[in-house]
């Protein structure tokens, strides 16, 4: 493999040894220089990646796809032909001597090349398939390949291009054309073509115009331009605006014009020309984003606001937490102060004491294992009364985890033993269940050759329906769907104390019969039926825990107003 | 023609459902096989979903994610459970042991530690929200519930301390009626809207 | 036997416990570790739930007990079936759209008809029953406690619906909407706003005490569990 040296004007490859440039027949043993860059000094807003006067990007697109040992070659080329290169202050000096003399930021890129394929963006890819197919064994056959390479990837641009202008007015005709190419051509290829086609078209003159210019001419008119590419929106928030200003400022319009890539010494027939399309030029853009973040301050401001709220976490838990532990297993007097009986628990409680013995209910299981240790409070006394009246138990779950629930509840008061009690089964939906058991209860015909249904219901219906829900949007389901569907039917909630508020107008509307909820409701069925004491000291813990709501409340209301006052007062 | 076809079946079944609210006796045999099919679809979509779960562990294993063990522990736990459900059965008292005794007390955890990030977040209510009538409200309201709940708030049972409370317990079902029928409608339009056609949730 | 198996799953639960509620000093591993394998487990059951409460009496079960009647009539679910699992294939994706529309249909008619049966009609005839003067004369000496309560009820679920916006939101804010809708609506939607945030903050309130008796029950259990690990020694 012999070594090439890149004309720092055209890009076009030269001998090792060339002294000019058989193209454009500039020196080669001038003053083209790769700057190096402190990397202390790339914390601050002064680094500038793009903004390396005596640096093209031919340089540049060389240096990326070199490996560590083409770089060390060309170093050597380079200490040859350039002058020495004086690194700037606070440059690290032991780790220059480790990279020989290869700055930071590009150690880097080339580090990342070796490890991932794409790392290099597609400009750079493309630039090294290009090289890599000018060196295969056939030279002619490759040259071909390499042709229609470039065509394809110019696609219906370049060959429109090439085009006659009468043939460029003819829309049909282009149309077939781009058609055909486009089958043959890769998907994002077309997918880029797609969203810039138009603009692309539009801008073909003008790209005809740049003509036979090399690639610093290109550059050159690129940063002639005059929008700011900063301008889409497409740049990241941590790049400097210093930097953007001072970087290589990519006109929009240029973004979708050819690059004639200056490859004269082997194709002299056609020589190719590189297309650089907007998304290309954006992956570009990142890559050099990407190495202004590696550098870039981090948001430090955010980290201490979240440690800030975890600390405020922290305090609060050991807050709460101290004071139930406290009163659970302290101790002290409990206050069972409840004001008036709500209408719903009231209802409820009727609906309990005017159950007849031998009745048929469903118990409908739509709570998750979170809720258990709430919602069993409240219904284990409420199913030892079911129990004692030697009623029917229908079961059936909406909730995923119903089915174990219903044998842990049941499981524990016996239920589960009695001959009275069915399992209708688990629906993933309740709106499904409740219409479906609307649907069965009502029928008065059935499909010859059905399979048999698991919706084995008694043979009367059901005389009452208890629903236990931890939410009001899955309690809302099964009431909307049995009330229409089986209106006859009393419907009892035993639900949380969350879903209690969005529920109460079910009962107010007479929708349901009954309901009870929270822990101060357990205590009320409790002392009303007369059930073993469950609740214990959890009514004092669970009073702790809600004063301490309230006091925190108010006491962040006065501080929100005090900063206020404050604000408004330094303002 | 695939469009067609999938507008037919939604039409006809979405008719069908409607048209059994009117006519619960005479279509109730149907529409119960009708609901049985959609469980059985639903079932199908819930093990075609776990399945994609299932395929981006065993890709992030693949990968060698940065925590890969991580989804080698849900895998293992995957794997555990359904060889335990199948050597036992569903309704075995040891399969019902490892759900509760997995389930109960990561899930009523987790319900915990919203205690405390609640406690926290009703801290910083207004300083994030600012004084609006909704806010305002908001506190005021959430004070007085807990209040009432913790039975600070104590005006006796019977008489006009009792109807007081009694009001400040009803008051929070008027805007709950209000939102209630607000879902109602929206849930409503929404429904019509794929009913009618205007929305294809099922695809183009 | 039974003592120590008991005693593997109360160790099992405390460490599962210790290790969720180790996010109160932060997200860490523990906790990353016990939700993964929570969901390990879950996915499992679910796998499980369904074979056994949905696939094995609405499918295989007919299939087993063959009886030609009945795995005809299975014939439409399985088509529905095999066309969801065949549009997971990327070929196949558009056979998807028939059992997506099925499921479409009966969803979104079985959410008009509970919608309106259920929540629009019997919800507006409590507002307009509470009008009734025979409801305000039913219980002596709270004939005007009752006309405001029913006047307080209509103001406050009118002035609650204003504030929603029903319409379709396309380019224009809610702000800018909203300073379009008549002057009535929007002082009504202020009223709104506030009936809104007394019912949100009783619904807080509520979840608080729901997530309270969560940790009321931790942390008996964890008392427990010390305790006899203490009386144990």
């Amino acid at each position: 493999m012999t070594d090439k040296i890149i004309c720092p004007e055209c890009g076009a490859e030269n001998e090792e040894d060339a002294e000019f440039c058989h193209v454009c027949h500039a020196d080669l043993k001038g003053d083209t220089t790769l700057e190096f860059i402190d990397p202390q000094q790339t914390d601050h807003d002064d680094f500038d990646l793009l903004n390396v006067e005596e640096e093209d990007l031919t340089d540049i697109l060389h240096a990326l796809k070199q490996t560590d040992e083409e770089a060390i070659l060309e170093e050597e080329i380079k200490e040859d032909q350039l002058p020495v290169v004086e690194p700037e202050e606070g440059f690290d000096e032991g780790k220059a001597q480790e990279d020989e003399g290869i700055p930071d930021w590009l150690h880097r890129i080339r580090q990342r090349a070796t490890e991932e394929d794409d790392s290099l963006g597609e400009i750079t890819q493309k630039i090294s398939a290009a090289k890599e197919s000018l060196k295969g064994d056939k030279p002619e056959a490759q040259h071909e390949n390499f042709e229609s390479w470039i065509e394809k990837l110019r696609g219906p641009v370049g060959g429109f291009v090439n085009k006659e202008p009468e043939a460029a007015d003819s829309d049909d005709a282009f149309d077939d054309e781009d058609e055909e190419i486009q089958e043959k051509e890769p998907d994002w290829l077309q997918k880029i073509r797609k969203a810039e086609g138009k603009e692309i078209v539009e801008e073909d003159q003008e790209t005809l115009d740049h003509g036979e210019n090399g690639l610093l001419n290109w550059l050159t008119a690129l940063e002639e331009g005059e929008e700011d590419t900063a301008e889409e929106g497409d740049e990241p928030d941590l790049v400097d605006e210093d930097i953007e200003s001072e970087s290589v400022e990519i006109d929009e319009s240029a973004a979708t014009r050819e690059i004639p890539v200056d490859e004269a010494p082997l194709f002299k027939a056609i020589p190719p020309k590189l297309t650089i399309t907007k998304e290309e030029r954006k992956q570009a853009d990142q890559l050099t984003s990407m190495i202004l973040d590696e550098n870039a301050p981090r948001p430090v401001r955010a980290i201490k606001r979240r440690s800030k709220l975890g600390a405020a976490r922290f305090f609060f838990a050991i807050l709460l937490i101290l004071g139930m532990s406290l009163s659970l297993f302290i101790g002290g007097t409990t206050n069972n102060q409840f004001g008036p009986i709500q209408p719903h628990t009231t209802g409820f409680l009727s609906w309990m004491s005017d159950l007849e013995e031998g009745s048929s209910i469903l118990l409908v299981f739509d709570y998750q294992p979170a809720y258990a240790s709430e919602i069993n409070l409240v219904a284990t006394p409420i199913l030892q009364s079911l129990v004692s009246k030697d009623t029917e138990i229908s079961l059936i779950s909406s909730s995923i985890s119903g089915a174990i629930l219903q044998r842990q509840l049941l499981g524990e008061i016996h239920a589960l033993e009695m001959d009275a009690t069915h399992d209708l089964g688990y629906f993933p939906i309740g709106a499904y269940g409740a219409f479906g058991l609307g649907m069965v209860t009502s029928a008065n015909w059935q499909i010859v050759g059905l399979p048999e249904s698991s919706k084995a219901l008694p043979d009367s219906g059901f005389d009452s329906i208890l629903i236990l829900s931890d939410t009001a949007e899955g309690v809302r389901t099964w009431i909307e769907q049995l009330t229409v569907l089986i209106p006859n039917t009393p419907i009892n909630l035993v639900v949380t104390a969350q879903s209690m508020p969005m529920l109460v107008p079910y009962f107010d509307s007479g929708q349901i019969t009954g309901m009870v909820s929270g822990l101060n409701d357990g205590v009320i069925l409790e002392a009303e039926l007369s059930t073993g004491i469950l609740i214990g000291n959890r009514r004092r813990a669970y009073q702790v825990g809600l004063v301490m709501l309230a006091a925190v409340m108010v006491i962040g209301a006065i501080n929100a107003g005090n900063q206020n006052r404050e604000e408004g007062g330094g303002a | 023609m695939k469009k067609i076809l999938a507008v037919s079946i939604l039409l006809l079944i979405g008719l069908t459902v409607l048209a059994g609210y009117f006519f619960p006796q005479a279509l109730g045999p149907i529409l119960n096989l009708v609901i049985d099919w959609g469980i059985l679809l639903i079932g199908t979509a819930a093990l075609i979903g776990i399945g994609y779960l299932i395929k981006t562990h065993i890709s992030r294993i693949a990968r060698r994610d940065k925590q890969s063990f991580l989804s080698l522990v849900l895998l293992l736990a995957f794997a555990v459970t359904i060889i335990i459900g199948l050597i036992f059965s569903f309704n075995h008292p040891i399969f019902t042991d490892l759900m509760i005794n997995v389930q109960y007390p990561v899930e009523t955890s987790l319900l915990a530690v919203l205690a405390v990030v609640l406690l926290t977040a009703s801290f910083r209510l207004i300083s994030t929200r600012g004084w609006t009538p909704m806010s305002i409200a908001f506190l005021c309201s959430s004070v007085i519930t807990v209040g009432l709940d913790a039975g600070s708030i104590y005006l006796g049972t019977e008489g006009a301390g009792a109807e007081i409370l009694n009001f400040l317990r009803r008051l929070p079902m008027v805007g709950a009626r209000g939102i209630l029928l607000g879902m109602g409608l929206g849930g409503l339009i929404v429904a019509l809207r794929v009913l009618l056609t205007i929305e294809k949730p099922y695809g183009e | 036997m039974t003592f120590s198996y008991e005693i593997m799953w109360i160790v099992f639960s405390f460490l599962l416990t210790l290790m969720v509620l180790s996010y109160l000093l932060g997200d860490n591993i523990f906790f990353r570790f016990a939700s993964h394998l929570f969901i390990g487990v879950m996915a499992g059951y679910v796998v499980l739930l369904i074979s056994n409460q949905i696939l094995w009496p609405y499918l295989v079960k007919p299939i087993v007990n063959w009886t030609l009647p009945g795995v005809l009539w299975l014939l439409i679910p399985l088509i529905l079936i095999f066309m969801l699992v065949l549009s997971q294939f990327k070929r196949f994706t558009w056979i998807g759209s028939l059992p997506l529309a099925y499921m479409a249909g009966l969803a979104a008619a079985i959410a008009v008809g509970g919608a309106v049966f259920g929540t629009l009609l019997p919800q507006s005839r409590a507002i307009v029953d509470s009008f009734d003067p025979a409801m305000w004369y039913a219980v002596p000496n709270q004939t005007w406690l009752r006309i405001l309560n029913a006047v307080l009820m209509l103001v406050g679920t009118v002035a609650t619906l204003s504030y929603f916006h029903f319409g379709r939101k396309r380019k224009s804010t809610i702000e800018e909407e909203m300073e379009k809708r008549p002057a009535i609506l929007e002082g009504l939607s202020k009223v709104g706003q506030v009936f809104i945030g007394i019912s949100l903050g009783a619904v807080f309130a509520g979840v608080f005490s729901s997530s309270l008796l969560a940790l009321i029950d931790r942390i008996l259990f964890i008392g427990q569990f010390i305790t006899n690990l203490f009386r144990s020694f």
